[in-house]
Protein backbone atom coordinates (compact mmCIF):
# COMPACT_ATOMS: atom_id res chain seq x y z
CA UNK A 1 0.00 0.00 0.00
CA UNK A 2 1.43 3.39 -1.00
CA UNK A 3 1.67 6.33 1.37
CA UNK A 4 -1.21 8.13 -0.39
CA UNK A 5 -3.41 5.03 -0.23
CA UNK A 6 -2.70 4.66 3.49
CA UNK A 7 -3.57 8.32 4.08
CA UNK A 8 -6.74 7.99 2.00
CA UNK A 9 -7.81 4.94 4.01
CA UNK A 10 -7.37 6.92 7.24
CA UNK A 11 -9.39 9.81 5.86
CA UNK A 12 -12.14 7.37 4.84
CA UNK A 13 -12.25 6.04 8.39
CA UNK A 14 -12.75 9.59 9.65
CA UNK A 15 -15.51 10.19 7.11
CA UNK A 16 -17.42 7.31 8.72
CA UNK A 17 -18.43 9.90 11.35
CA UNK A 18 -20.71 11.46 8.72
CA UNK A 19 -24.17 10.08 7.90
CA UNK A 20 -24.33 7.73 4.94
CA UNK A 21 -26.36 10.13 2.79
CA UNK A 22 -23.78 12.88 3.38
CA UNK A 23 -20.89 10.54 2.51
CA UNK A 24 -22.71 9.44 -0.61
CA UNK A 25 -23.12 13.07 -1.67
CA UNK A 26 -19.72 14.51 -0.69
CA UNK A 27 -17.42 11.62 0.30
CA UNK A 28 -15.39 11.32 -2.95
CA UNK A 29 -15.07 15.06 -3.24
CA UNK A 30 -13.96 15.47 0.37
CA UNK A 31 -11.29 12.80 -0.04
CA UNK A 32 -9.96 14.67 -3.08
CA UNK A 33 -9.87 17.97 -1.15
CA UNK A 34 -8.23 16.34 1.89
CA UNK A 35 -5.54 14.71 -0.27
CA UNK A 36 -4.97 17.96 -2.19
CA UNK A 37 -4.38 19.71 1.12
CA UNK A 38 -2.12 17.01 2.57
CA UNK A 39 1.65 17.51 2.72
CA UNK A 40 3.96 15.49 0.44
CA UNK A 41 5.22 13.30 3.28
CA UNK A 42 2.03 13.24 5.33
CA UNK A 43 1.06 9.73 6.43
CA UNK A 44 -1.71 10.49 8.90
CA UNK A 45 -4.48 13.09 9.20
CA UNK A 46 -3.46 15.93 11.51
CA UNK A 47 -5.04 16.33 14.94
CA UNK A 48 -6.89 19.55 14.07
CA UNK A 49 -8.06 18.08 10.76
CA UNK A 50 -9.27 14.89 12.48
CA UNK A 51 -11.11 16.89 15.15
CA UNK A 52 -12.72 19.02 12.42
CA UNK A 53 -13.96 15.92 10.58
CA UNK A 54 -15.20 14.23 13.77
CA UNK A 55 -17.03 17.39 14.82
CA UNK A 56 -18.40 17.95 11.31
CA UNK A 57 -19.63 14.36 11.08
CA UNK A 58 -21.24 14.42 14.51
CA UNK A 59 -22.99 17.73 13.88
CA UNK A 60 -24.24 16.45 10.51
CA UNK A 61 -25.66 13.36 12.22
CA UNK A 62 -27.37 15.47 14.88
CA UNK A 63 -28.39 18.66 13.14
CA UNK A 64 -28.33 18.19 9.36
CA UNK A 65 -31.41 19.74 7.84
CA UNK A 66 -33.40 17.96 5.21
CA UNK A 67 -32.39 18.87 1.65
CA UNK A 68 -35.99 19.76 1.02
CA UNK A 69 -38.26 20.77 3.85
CA UNK A 70 -41.61 19.02 3.94
CA UNK A 71 -44.41 21.04 2.48
CA UNK A 72 -47.92 20.46 1.19
CA UNK A 73 -48.81 16.77 1.07
CA UNK A 74 -45.71 15.52 2.93
CA UNK A 75 -46.14 18.09 5.69
CA UNK A 76 -49.78 17.01 6.13
CA UNK A 77 -48.70 13.34 6.18
CA UNK A 78 -46.03 14.02 8.79
CA UNK A 79 -48.55 15.89 10.94
CA UNK A 80 -50.92 12.91 10.68
CA UNK A 81 -48.09 10.62 11.81
CA UNK A 82 -47.50 12.78 14.88
CA UNK A 83 -51.26 12.80 15.51
CA UNK A 84 -51.12 8.98 15.29
CA UNK A 85 -48.40 8.96 17.97
CA UNK A 86 -50.51 11.29 20.16
CA UNK A 87 -53.56 9.01 19.78
CA UNK A 88 -51.45 6.03 20.82
CA UNK A 89 -50.36 7.97 23.93
CA UNK A 90 -54.02 8.69 24.74
CA UNK A 91 -54.84 4.98 24.26
CA UNK A 92 -52.05 3.95 26.62
CA UNK A 93 -53.01 6.48 29.30
CA UNK A 94 -56.67 5.42 29.03
CA UNK A 95 -55.75 1.76 29.38
CA UNK A 96 -53.60 2.34 32.46
CA UNK A 97 -56.12 4.72 34.06
CA UNK A 98 -59.13 2.45 33.52
CA UNK A 99 -57.55 -0.93 34.26
CA UNK A 100 -59.17 -1.04 37.72
CA UNK A 101 -62.59 -0.18 36.31
CA UNK A 102 -62.27 -2.83 33.59
CA UNK A 103 -61.49 -5.43 36.25
CA UNK A 104 -64.48 -4.39 38.41
CA UNK A 105 -66.75 -4.38 35.35
CA UNK A 106 -65.58 -7.85 34.34
CA UNK A 107 -66.15 -9.34 37.79
CA UNK A 108 -69.58 -7.68 38.13
CA UNK A 109 -70.85 -8.83 34.74
CA UNK A 110 -69.30 -12.29 34.56
CA UNK A 111 -70.38 -13.99 37.76
CA UNK A 112 -68.26 -17.10 37.30
CA UNK A 113 -65.04 -15.23 36.47
CA UNK A 114 -62.14 -16.47 38.56
CA UNK A 115 -58.86 -14.70 39.35
CA UNK A 116 -57.02 -17.20 37.14
CA UNK A 117 -59.32 -16.43 34.20
CA UNK A 118 -58.88 -12.68 34.75
CA UNK A 119 -55.10 -13.14 34.79
CA UNK A 120 -55.38 -15.02 31.52
CA UNK A 121 -57.38 -12.16 29.96
CA UNK A 122 -54.79 -9.65 31.22
CA UNK A 123 -51.92 -11.67 29.76
CA UNK A 124 -53.59 -12.31 26.41
CA UNK A 125 -55.23 -8.92 25.77
CA UNK A 126 -54.02 -6.17 28.06
CA UNK A 127 -50.29 -6.90 28.32
CA UNK A 128 -49.81 -7.04 24.50
CA UNK A 129 -51.50 -3.62 24.20
CA UNK A 130 -49.44 -2.18 27.10
CA UNK A 131 -46.21 -3.42 25.51
CA UNK A 132 -47.17 -2.79 21.88
CA UNK A 133 -48.45 0.77 22.29
CA UNK A 134 -45.13 2.35 23.40
CA UNK A 135 -43.46 0.55 20.48
CA UNK A 136 -46.14 1.89 18.12
CA UNK A 137 -45.60 5.42 19.51
CA UNK A 138 -41.88 5.10 18.71
CA UNK A 139 -42.63 3.80 15.20
CA UNK A 140 -45.06 6.66 14.42
CA UNK A 141 -42.46 9.22 15.60
CA UNK A 142 -39.49 7.66 13.77
CA UNK A 143 -41.48 7.35 10.54
CA UNK A 144 -42.72 10.94 10.90
CA UNK A 145 -39.12 12.12 11.30
CA UNK A 146 -37.86 9.99 8.39
CA UNK A 147 -40.61 11.15 6.03
CA UNK A 148 -40.10 14.78 7.00
CA UNK A 149 -36.45 14.40 6.00
CA UNK A 150 -37.35 12.72 2.72
CA UNK A 151 -35.88 9.27 3.48
CA UNK A 152 -37.30 6.75 0.98
CA UNK A 153 -37.13 4.04 3.65
CA UNK A 154 -39.51 6.14 5.76
CA UNK A 155 -42.14 5.91 3.07
CA UNK A 156 -41.63 2.17 2.59
CA UNK A 157 -41.58 1.65 6.36
CA UNK A 158 -44.86 3.49 6.68
CA UNK A 159 -46.46 1.27 4.01
CA UNK A 160 -45.39 -1.81 6.01
CA UNK A 161 -46.60 -0.22 9.25
CA UNK A 162 -49.95 0.54 7.63
CA UNK A 163 -50.21 -3.12 6.54
CA UNK A 164 -49.59 -4.28 10.11
CA UNK A 165 -52.11 -1.75 11.48
CA UNK A 166 -54.71 -3.08 9.01
CA UNK A 167 -54.10 -6.70 10.02
CA UNK A 168 -54.30 -5.74 13.69
CA UNK A 169 -57.63 -3.93 13.13
CA UNK A 170 -59.10 -6.90 11.20
CA UNK A 171 -58.09 -9.27 14.03
CA UNK A 172 -59.63 -6.86 16.58
CA UNK A 173 -62.90 -6.69 14.65
CA UNK A 174 -62.98 -10.48 14.14
CA UNK A 175 -62.55 -11.01 17.87
CA UNK A 176 -64.67 -7.96 18.70
CA UNK A 177 -67.82 -9.69 19.88
CA UNK A 178 -65.95 -12.01 22.21
CA UNK A 179 -63.22 -10.06 23.94
CA UNK A 180 -62.59 -6.55 22.64
CA UNK A 181 -64.44 -3.58 24.01
CA UNK A 182 -66.11 -1.49 21.31
CA UNK A 183 -64.01 1.50 22.43
CA UNK A 184 -60.89 -0.50 21.57
CA UNK A 185 -62.16 -1.19 18.05
CA UNK A 186 -63.17 2.47 17.63
CA UNK A 187 -59.69 3.62 18.75
CA UNK A 188 -58.11 1.11 16.36
CA UNK A 189 -60.37 2.33 13.53
CA UNK A 190 -59.47 5.94 14.20
CA UNK A 191 -55.75 5.15 14.16
CA UNK A 192 -56.21 3.18 10.94
CA UNK A 193 -57.94 6.16 9.28
CA UNK A 194 -55.10 8.46 10.35
CA UNK A 195 -52.58 5.96 8.95
CA UNK A 196 -54.56 5.63 5.70
CA UNK A 197 -54.60 9.41 5.27
CA UNK A 198 -50.83 9.64 5.84
CA UNK A 199 -50.18 6.72 3.46
CA UNK A 200 -52.21 8.30 0.65
CA UNK A 201 -50.36 11.60 1.15
CA UNK A 202 -46.80 10.20 1.19
CA UNK A 203 -47.47 8.20 -1.97
CA UNK A 204 -49.25 11.03 -3.78
CA UNK A 205 -47.74 12.59 -6.92
CA UNK A 206 -47.14 15.86 -5.08
CA UNK A 207 -44.82 14.12 -2.58
CA UNK A 208 -42.51 12.59 -5.19
CA UNK A 209 -40.14 15.54 -5.50
CA UNK A 210 -39.60 15.63 -1.72
CA UNK A 211 -38.20 12.07 -1.72
CA UNK A 212 -36.38 12.52 -5.02
CA UNK A 213 -34.51 15.60 -3.75
CA UNK A 214 -33.07 13.54 -0.90
CA UNK A 215 -31.68 10.98 -3.33
CA UNK A 216 -30.09 13.26 -5.90
CA UNK A 217 -29.35 16.29 -3.74
CA UNK A 218 -30.40 19.84 -4.46
CA UNK A 219 -28.36 21.47 -7.14
CA UNK B 1 -24.16 35.21 8.72
CA UNK B 2 -21.04 33.45 10.01
CA UNK B 3 -17.68 34.67 8.78
CA UNK B 4 -16.86 31.33 7.11
CA UNK B 5 -20.17 31.42 5.22
CA UNK B 6 -19.58 35.03 4.18
CA UNK B 7 -16.09 34.21 2.91
CA UNK B 8 -17.26 31.10 1.02
CA UNK B 9 -19.96 33.13 -0.75
CA UNK B 10 -17.37 35.85 -1.45
CA UNK B 11 -15.00 33.27 -2.93
CA UNK B 12 -17.75 32.14 -5.31
CA UNK B 13 -18.75 35.70 -6.28
CA UNK B 14 -16.23 35.83 -9.14
CA UNK B 15 -17.17 32.45 -10.64
CA UNK B 16 -17.54 28.72 -9.96
CA UNK B 17 -14.89 27.02 -7.85
CA UNK B 18 -14.21 23.51 -6.55
CA UNK B 19 -13.71 22.63 -2.87
CA UNK B 20 -9.96 23.06 -2.68
CA UNK B 21 -10.18 26.24 -4.76
CA UNK B 22 -12.65 27.70 -2.25
CA UNK B 23 -10.27 26.88 0.64
CA UNK B 24 -7.38 28.60 -1.19
CA UNK B 25 -9.45 31.68 -2.14
CA UNK B 26 -10.85 32.08 1.38
CA UNK B 27 -7.29 31.95 2.74
CA UNK B 28 -6.25 34.58 0.19
CA UNK B 29 -9.13 37.03 0.74
CA UNK B 30 -8.80 36.76 4.52
CA UNK B 31 -5.06 37.39 4.22
CA UNK B 32 -4.26 33.98 5.70
CA UNK B 33 -6.41 34.52 8.79
CA UNK B 34 -9.12 31.96 7.91
CA UNK B 35 -7.92 28.49 7.02
CA UNK B 36 -11.01 26.41 6.26
CA UNK B 37 -10.81 22.67 6.98
CA UNK B 38 -12.59 20.16 4.77
CA UNK B 39 -15.11 19.25 7.49
CA UNK B 40 -16.07 22.87 8.08
CA UNK B 41 -16.19 23.62 4.35
CA UNK B 42 -18.51 20.75 3.43
CA UNK B 43 -20.80 21.33 6.39
CA UNK B 44 -21.18 24.92 5.15
CA UNK B 45 -21.56 23.90 1.48
CA UNK B 46 -24.29 21.40 2.39
CA UNK B 47 -26.18 24.08 4.33
CA UNK B 48 -25.76 26.65 1.58
CA UNK B 49 -27.09 24.18 -1.00
CA UNK B 50 -30.07 23.41 1.22
CA UNK B 51 -30.75 27.14 1.51
CA UNK B 52 -30.33 27.42 -2.28
CA UNK B 53 -27.64 30.09 -1.92
CA UNK B 54 -25.24 28.02 -4.03
CA UNK B 55 -25.64 25.20 -6.52
CA UNK B 56 -23.50 22.68 -8.38
CA UNK B 57 -22.07 24.14 -11.58
CA UNK B 58 -20.36 21.04 -13.00
CA UNK B 59 -18.38 17.95 -12.11
CA UNK B 60 -15.01 16.84 -13.44
CA UNK B 61 -12.80 13.82 -12.87
CA UNK B 62 -9.19 14.85 -12.29
CA UNK B 63 -6.61 12.12 -11.54
CA UNK B 64 -9.47 9.67 -10.98
CA UNK B 65 -10.95 11.92 -8.32
CA UNK B 66 -14.22 13.80 -8.32
CA UNK B 67 -13.96 17.57 -8.54
CA UNK B 68 -17.27 19.38 -8.17
CA UNK B 69 -17.60 23.07 -8.92
CA UNK B 70 -20.05 25.26 -7.03
CA UNK B 71 -21.51 28.56 -8.14
CA UNK B 72 -23.32 31.37 -6.40
CA UNK B 73 -27.07 31.42 -7.06
CA UNK B 74 -28.97 34.70 -7.64
CA UNK B 75 -30.38 34.34 -4.09
CA UNK B 76 -26.84 33.79 -2.80
CA UNK B 77 -25.56 36.90 -4.58
CA UNK B 78 -28.44 38.88 -3.11
CA UNK B 79 -27.74 37.64 0.43
CA UNK B 80 -24.02 38.30 0.05
CA UNK B 81 -24.66 41.85 -1.18
CA UNK B 82 -27.04 42.52 1.71
CA UNK B 83 -24.55 41.15 4.25
CA UNK B 84 -21.66 43.12 2.70
CA UNK B 85 -23.75 46.34 2.90
CA UNK B 86 -24.61 45.62 6.53
CA UNK B 87 -20.95 45.03 7.42
CA UNK B 88 -19.91 48.12 5.48
CA UNK B 89 -22.46 50.26 7.31
CA UNK B 90 -21.28 48.87 10.66
CA UNK B 91 -17.63 49.48 9.76
CA UNK B 92 -18.40 53.06 8.64
CA UNK B 93 -20.28 53.73 11.84
CA UNK B 94 -17.41 52.38 13.94
CA UNK B 95 -14.78 54.40 12.02
CA UNK B 96 -16.78 57.62 12.10
CA UNK B 97 -17.29 57.29 15.84
CA UNK B 98 -13.60 56.54 16.37
CA UNK B 99 -12.31 59.54 14.35
CA UNK B 100 -13.30 62.39 16.70
CA UNK B 101 -12.00 60.38 19.62
CA UNK B 102 -8.66 59.51 18.00
CA UNK B 103 -6.98 62.24 19.99
CA UNK B 104 -8.31 60.71 23.16
CA UNK B 105 -6.41 57.44 22.46
CA UNK B 106 -3.19 59.20 21.50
Amino acid sequence: MTQVEALERRYRRLLAWYPMTFRHEYGQEMIAVLLDGAGQTQRRPGIVESADLIWGGTSMRLFRRAVSRPSGAVLAAVRLMYIGAALEVVTLITLVATLGSIRSYAFQNYAGLTDAQWQSVVMSHIVPVAVGTPIAIGVWLVLGWANARGHAWGRLGFAIFFGLTTVSLIVDIAQGAAVSASADVVAGGLLWLVALGALVLVFSKRSRSHYASRTVGAS
Amino acid sequence: MQEATFLILTALATGPQHGYGIIATVREISAGRVNLRAGTLYTALDRLRTDKLISVDREEIVDNRLRRYYRLSPEGAERLAAEASRLEANARAALSRLQPAEGAFA
